[in-house]
Formats: C-alpha cells, structure tokens, sequence
C-alpha cells in the first residue's frame, strides 16, 4: 500500500522516465524499407515497472534499443528521456541484455565482469564495496572470483543484473532477460527482479513475450502488435506487492488481466 | 584463483605424459650414435652424438656457448619485444579504423610478403654491423604477424559487446584494452608465437652474414676451423632455446590471463 502511495505522489511530477510521441523505426533491407515502428506513443514513470508485450519480431526489441539511445529512431519520433530529448546512450540507464553468454566477457571473473562499468570512474574502495553489494543483492557472492561460463544460465543472468545495478541505475532496461531459462529458474530470477526493485526503487522497462510474466510482474503493459507495430493496448496491472508464484496468480484480478492480455493480442491477429 | 585451482583439477594432477615425446629423440640420437661408431655413416664430417656432447661440454666450460647465446637471446628477445609492440599498436589501428586500413592495408601486404631475410643487407647497410643492425632485423621480422592477427583480432569484437561497451559510454581507449585487446589475445599468442621462433631464425642469420657476434658468427667461425661437433651442437642447443622460450611464451600467457586459456580451452572445436 505505501509503495502504490509512493508511486502516486511521483507520477504527480511532471517528468516522465521516458515519453514517446510519433516514434517509427524504419530498416533499410536490400529489398527496400521495412517500417518496423509506427507512431508508438507512450510514457513511463519513474519507479513504474512497465512490460513491453508482443509475438516475436514486432520491434520490441528495436524499441529498447532506442531507449537505450542505442539506435536512433526515424525521423519526426520525439523520445525524451527525464524531459530532455535523448541522443545516446544515458547515464543513469542500464541494459541487460538477452543474450547472457555473449554479452558477459567470458575472460573476466564474475567480480571483474561487474566492475566493468565502474572502472576508471569509481575509486577501488567503493568501486569493491559496490560490485560486492551488488554481488550480495543478486546472491552470487560466493561465486564472484570464478568465470561466467563455470556458472549455471541463470547465474550468469544474474550477473548481467549485478553488472547493471551497480552503476546504480534509475532506470533498467531489460531485453527477454529470462526468455533462455527454464521455468523454474525463470520464478526464481522474476522474484529476485521484484526484490532488487523494491530496494533500489529503480524504473524497470522490460521486453517479453511472455504474457504471465508481463502480467505478473509489472505495474503496466503495453502490448506491441501488427505490422509495422504500435501501441495497440495498454493495461494497469493493479496487484498487491509484493507478488507471489502462487498466490498472486491465483488472484482473480491476475486472472482478469491475464485474460485481457490474452484478448488483446487475439484481436491483433485478427 | 579457486576457479584456475578447480579447472587443473578436473584435468587431473600434472602427469608425466610430455615424458613420451623424449622416446624418439632419444631412440634418434642412440641410432645415430651406433650407426656412427659402426662406421655406417658416409658423411665422414658429421659428427657422433657423443662428440657433439663433448664439444658443447668445452664449449660451455670456456664460456664461449654461455656468451654467444646470451647474445642471440638478448638479441632475439629485444627485437621481438620492440617488433611485437609495434605490430600491436599497427594492428590495433588497422583494426578499427577503417580510414587507416584503406591507407596502409595495401602496404602492410607488400612488405610483409618481402623475406625479411632479404632486408639483411639494407639493415647493414644503415646500421653497419652492429647489434643494432641484428635487432632491427628480429624486431622487423616480428612486426607482420602480431599486426595482421592483432588487426583481426580486435575487428571481432562482437556486436553485443560494442552495445555493451556503448551503453556503458566506455571511452576509446577502455574500448581499446578492456574489450578489443582481451578478444584480440588468443589470436595475437599465436602470432606471438611465430614472431618469437621469427625473430631467434633472423638474429642467427644476421649474425652469420653481418654482426660478427652470438650463435650464427660461431656456427660460421667453427665451420671455418673445421669444428663440426661444435656447429651441431650450437644448432641442436639452439631448437632446445627456441623450444624454451615457446614454453615460457606460453607459461606467460597462462599465468598473466588466466581467463583465456581456461575459457578456449571450454570452447571445443572453436579456433578463435
């Protein structure tokens, strides 16, 4: 209850995490343009965990990446980061990626791959203070001085968050994290994501496709469809915090929302 | 450290396998000595194996084979250090600016198909017959592989990594050392490698047709004297120092980057 409170006296403040208006996307191909983006509205809150939803190949990735200011997006979009037009990639903004095993440098120890984006920036003491209370948040502190690829798919996920969270990010940006991972360890990492939310109280933006795990996680979905892609829905998940694998998805509203999602991207196959 | 510890356990403890490869050097070395004493050879000029050890022997007593290789390896080791260090920063630059591979790669091609052994002449010609003239010649010969392996090396940086290298708005020279270079190392080992047997070869050959010192100005001066037990057993001595530096080579890398190693040799069937 006090979190929702919190969150309503910041979407009070006028400056949106992000905000979108007339963003398209188009990629040159050899056969000519593909628009994989059309007129894509919408904004983000700051603290708010918004789950970007949709089949695969509808440009929900492409949309993070421009979040991201990875990728510059057509012209006429407007996409403002905290109220000032983004050009490039933010302070403050933090990416984990999908890909863990390629995106992890596998000749570094777990400690050194999260110190990475510390180095040169952040004095020795705190920058160790920092990676081991990162390492400590996603629990792999015991296994910080081996290499990712001794470590188990999911721990290596979680070391692609511990490498993002201690720059200590107002804002995660997070692509399919969990899509590689089976189902039990998938629980476990959504469960872990609430917790680190709830401490660190960051936004989280966060691409999937899967529909129980948009709604069980997030705050607001955005269900991303058709050719080229907009915005066709977009939905409050109004569910008590934290969330809990059974009883949250036992909830008749968890279902209700659920069912709507499902509704949605049924009618955007239509 | 626990992870380097684990890893070698699992390969079990150090063996004593490299003990099979001494079996046919020495079976060799045995068949020369018995066809030599049974009179079975016709070179009446190549010597015993027996011989041989006993030349190295006085040779070692007098000094004279600590001195000449002391010299070469000097050499060796100065000129591909220098060559290596130029190769890198070359390769690196090649690698990842495009407008200095479309200026120079046409260049790098032709000097690099040029046999460094040819350039001897030059190189006295400039630098006299001096050990600088030999040093020249070793760091030349170690330029090309270290900067063709750097330059494809850091080019293969993976997409992935350079959005990651992007979103964490690294700088230039971060990008440089702490993705392009550490991807680029496998690679560049094995140029290093090749540089380094590159640079023993040239030293001995401008030694033995320029700077009248070290290995190959003793291989000339014991073939002058009629001494063959000497020259073989500075040629055999000088396979076992290139041996040995190789090992060292690799010892090195496997010491100072423990990830490396660890992480190729997890990654079966993949060379790069």
């Amino acid at each position: 209850m006090s979190t929702s409170a919190a969150q309503t006296s910041q979407s009070a403040q006028p400056v949106q995490a992000f905000s979108c208006a007339g963003l398209s996307v188009e990629y040159q191909l050899r056969t000519g343009p593909l628009r994989v983006l059309e007129d894509v509205a919408f904004s983000c809150a700051p603290g708010e965990f918004l789950s970007i939803l949709g089949p695969s190949g509808t440009g929900k990735t492409t949309l993070l990446r421009i979040l991201a200011g990875l990728l510059a997006p057509g012209a006429g979009s407007s996409v403002m980061f905290e109220g000032a037009p983004l050009a490039g990639p933010n302070e403050g903004v933090a990416i984990v990626f999908q890909d863990y095993r390629s995106s992890l440098l596998q000749w570094r120890t777990v400690r050194k791959n999260v110190a990475l984006g510390l180095e040169g920036r952040v004095a020795k003491a705190e920058r160790e203070e920092r990676v081991n209370a990162a390492l400590d948040l996603v629990g792999l502190s015991a296994r910080a001085d081996d290499y990712p690829w001794q470590l188990s798919g999911g721990m290596q996920q979680r070391v692609q968050i511990a490498r993002a969270l201690v720059l200590r990010p107002r804002v995660l940006l997070m692509d399919e994290p969990f899509g590689a991972l089976d189902a039990m360890t998938k629980g476990q990492l959504q469960d872990e994501l609430q917790r680190v939310r709830e401490v660190t109280g960051a936004t989280v933006v966060f691409v999937t496709h899967d529909v129980d795990e948009a709604v069980y996680l997030s705050d607001r979905v955005l269900v991303l469809s058709g050719t080229p892609a907009r915005v066709t829905t977009e939905l409050d998940v109004d569910l008590p915090s934290p969330r809990d694998q059974v009883t949250t998805k036992e909830d008749p509203g968890y279902l209700r929302a659920r069912h709507a999602v499902y509704q949605a991207l049924k009618g955007a196959h239509e | 450290m626990t992870a380097v510890a684990r890893s070698r356990r699992r390969t079990g403890p150090p063996s004593l396998n490299w003990l099979v490869g001494l079996i046919i050097p020495v079976a060799l070395i045995a068949a020369w000595q018995i066809a030599k004493s049974a009179g079975a050879l016709p070179y009446t000029n190549v010597p015993s194996p027996l011989q041989i050890w006993d030349a190295a022997v006085q040779l070692a007593g007098n000094g004279q084979l600590g001195g000449n290789f002391g010299h070469t390896i000097a050499v060796c080791l100065i000129g591909w250090a220098i060559g290596s260090a130029i190769g890198a920063a070359a390769g690196v630059a090649l690698g990842l600016s495009h407008r200095v591979w479309s200026y120079s790669m046409a260049s790098v091609d032709v000097l690099r198909s040029i046999p460094a052994i040819s350039f001897i002449p030059i190189a006295v010609i400039i630098f006299l017959q001096t050990t600088t003239m030999e040093v020249s010649i070793a760091a030349w010969v170690s330029i090309w592989p270290v900067a063709v392996s750097t330059m494809t090396g850091v080019a293969g940086v993976s997409a992935e990594h350079r959005e990651l290298a992007a979103s964490l708005r690294l700088n230039w020279r971060a990008q440089v050392s702490k993705l392009a270079l550490p991807t680029a190392l496998p690679k560049m080992l094995v140029a290093l490698r090749l540089a380094l047997s590159g640079a023993l070869v040239l030293a001995i050959v401008a030694e033995i047709v320029g700077n009248p010192h070290g290995v190959g100005y003793a291989l000339v001066n014991a073939q002058q004297q009629s001494e063959p037990a000497q020259m073989f057993a500075y040629i055999l001595l000088t396979g076992v120092v290139g041996l040995v530096l190789n090992g060292l080579l690799t010892l090195a890398y496997r010491r100072l980057a423990p990830g490396f190693h660890l992480a190729e040799s997890r990654r079966t069937g993949n060379g790069n």
